[in-house]
């Protein structure tokens, strides 16, 4: 056996003549996955780090990541020319992180949604319109192989006109060893992703009712909602992190429309038409996730479709839609909606335009 | 690999989808997990196992599993999968390696002897493996050290160290690895054929990697063919995972897809069986039939 270079390049033997140089700030566990993915996509290269913490700098280095780290992106910035920046800081720096990546006139990808409400993500509000076109905002929900085949079914339009809408997580959360940090709850940890994926598939919401359970403490474990959609249809979302057995977030969408109905969920799709039609027979028709395309050239776990979704958005030119970044926007200002009609003991909440 | 060296095993049970996201249906997840949520349930399973064959368990260090090892009176063979990467792990912001197992602190959490001395200049940089050797050096503790037959790296790490190219990490914990958990030591990964590929440029021989390897080509990365072949690849045993493809599959079926395109070993899942031991028999069976040695 003879002794193994230090290191291979990570984009050693990238296929592309100019691969995006892509920085990642923020090195938690999301930003070390965005730069596992990047450093083995064809068509990037991990032009650095941003991250304030040394002690989180020096980890990357310690895994073998060899770009620059820098504790501020003006400072990344001044050592050489970037085309994206990852934003996987936590909540309450990533919409002023997004928001310089973008003046400085970089394509941003953050990494769940900007801010936990939307005053957290002012900062990006304020932006010029075009400015804010270069935003994406990725959730695991959107490009969930089976979560995708049912977004797909449901836009095709062979379930009719929709007349109700069941939406759920459940995830256990509140058991594990030393608890959840003090500052997050279920809207926080959990409701956003499900969010998003009803925003993408039936539009955005106009108002909101709400009512929690505290079951462990002041926060919310559990969340149940009535979503009016300015489409005109109604959607129920029940949410909680305290729930046994589900070691793995469990999103499920229900759609019942006057043509067919839809179960779409991380676990199994679920369809039941009337009528033959995007892509289903007649019927019902149940795919697994092994029965699927999921097509990856690196798996760095969750973050890795929206990210190859990025980067190829960025080569063509064309905006992917799961990565809409008004969308998470709107979502924020949902989550406020849900909140406020939390403190006002369940009476319907506007969501704000 | 070298002739003294244990040989990987033919076949294990699978024990870690009790604790970690199973790939299979959420009925059939919830199903398992009520099953064994007693840990004499979960004891008396793991003798059957290794009654009907299983040369070891496959498990990770959770509070389920040491109180079903903590059941037993007889040993029972455990190659561990270390660092233990719980799911709640995603309520925090940080890696769970960033902190801790650096510098002499970090050596110092190594047990002495060859392993930790080997590591200690990893430790002094705080290198990747010298915190993943820290954390499985304690971890390891919920096995007798004379029921510890090898180490599996967790391929959340495996990977971590792929995709940046590190492979010093490799050659470091291998290292580590065989001298601290009963001589066998491999990688988990959920991008088989990037790591064949790497670990043959690299001059790096685990005793074994396992991954995905089933007919509807479910988990297996970049894609069917690629990891094919690297089944096809001499020189490092290749357990495969997820036989039954998310729970699509019969066992026997993927079993045979595996074997057929050259794994070494098999580590059907808690979940993969119906019937543990005779299941297990079963698949122990054909092996002895193929003609391929017991392992471990």
């Amino acid at each position: 056996m003879h002794s193994p270079a230090d290191s291979t390049a990570p984009d050693e033997g990238a296929a592309i003549a100019t691969p995006c140089r892509v920085a990642v700030a923020g090195l938690g566990r999301a930003g070390l996955a965005h730069a596992m993915a990047a450093a083995q996509h064809e068509g990037c290269a991990v032009a650095g780090f941003v991250e304030p913490r040394a002690d989180l700098r020096r980890f990357a280095r310690a895994a073998g990541f060899t770009a620059p780290a820098e504790p501020t992106l003006a400072r990344l910035l001044a050592r050489g020319p970037l085309d994206a920046l990852i934003v996987c800081a936590p909540a309450e720096a990533r919409a002023a992180l997004a928001a310089e990546g973008l003046a400085a006139g970089l394509d941003v990808l953050v990494d769940g949604l900007p801010a936990f409400g939307s005053a957290g993500a002012a900062g990006l509000a304020a932006l010029p319109a075009d400015v804010r076109a270069r935003l994406g905002c990725a959730s695991p929900a959107l490009f969930h192989p089976l979560l995708r085949r049912g977004i797909e079914l449901f836009a095709s339009g062979a379930l009719g006109v929709p007349h109700q809408v069941r939406a759920s997580v459940f995830v256990s959360r509140v058991f594990a060893p030393g608890a959840p940090p003090a500052e997050l709850d279920v809207l926080d940890f959990a409701v956003g992703d499900l969010l998003l994926l009803l925003d993408r598939c039936l539009g955005p919401v106009r108002s909101v009712t709400a009512s929690a359970h505290r079951l462990y403490g002041a926060r919310v474990d559990e969340l149940h909602a009535m979503l009016s959609l300015d489409n005109g249809a109604e959607a129920g979302l029940d949410a909680s992190w305290s729930v046994p057995g589900y070691p793995r977030a469990a999103l499920v969408l229900e759609v019942e429309g006057d043509r067919g109905t839809m179960i779409a969920s991380d676990d199994a799709l679920e369809a039941d038409l009337t009528v033959a039609g995007g892509g289903f027979e007649e019927g019902v028709t149940r795919l697994s996730l092994a029965d699927v395309p999921d097509p990856l050239a690196f798996d760095a776990g969750d973050v890795s479709h929206a990210f190859d979704a990025f980067v190829r958005a960025r080569e063509s030119g064309e905006r992917c839609p799961d990565l809409d970044g008004e969308r998470a926007m709107r979502v924020l200002r949902t989550l406020d909606a849900l909140r406020a009609s939390l403190a006002a003991g369940g009476a319907s909440a506007p969501v704000s335009a | 690999m070298s002739p003294s060296r244990l040989s990987a095993p033919r076949l294990l049970l699978g024990a870690t989808c009790i604790d970690l996201p199973p790939r299979t249906t959420r009925d059939r997840a919830l199903e398992v997990a009520g099953r064994f949520r007693e840990s004499e349930s979960l004891a008396v399973t793991l003798v059957k196992a290794l009654d009907a064959g299983a040369e070891a368990v496959y498990a990770v260090p959770s509070p389920t599993m040491r109180a079903a090892l903590a059941e037993l009176r007889r040993s029972v063979p455990v190659l561990a999968r270390l660092p233990w990467t719980p799911p709640a792990d995603d309520l925090f912001f940080e890696h769970p390696l960033a902190q801790g197992g650096t510098g002499a602190a970090g050596w110092g959490a190594l047990r002495g002897g060859p392993g930790a001395i080997g590591m200690l200049p990893a430790a002094l940089t705080g290198d990747l493996s010298a915190r993943v050797a820290s954390r499985c050096e304690a971890e390891a503790r919920f096995v007798e050290p004379r029921d510890l037959c090898g180490l599996t790296v967790a391929a959340p790490i495996t990977d971590l160290a792929l995709a940046a190219g590190h492979a010093r990490f490799f050659e470091r914990i291998l290292a580590f690895g065989r001298a601290r958990f009963g001589g066998l030591a491999g990688f988990e990964t959920a991008n088989l054929a990037l790591l064949v590929r790497r670990l043959h440029e690299w001059g790096v021989e685990p005793d074994f990697v396992m991954a995905p390897v089933n007919p509807r080509g479910f988990g297996m990365r970049p894609d069917t063919a690629g990891v094919l072949g690297a089944l096809r690849r001499p020189g490092i045993p290749v357990l495969a995972t997820e036989l039954r493809a998310g729970g699509v599959v019969p066992l026997e079926e993927g079993a045979a897809f595996a074997r057929e395109h050259g794994a070494h070993g098999l580590v059907p899942e808690l979940v993969d069986l119906d019937d543990v031991a005779a299941e297990l028999r079963q698949l122990g069976g054909a092996k002895n039939a193929a003609g391929g040695p017991a392992g471990l």
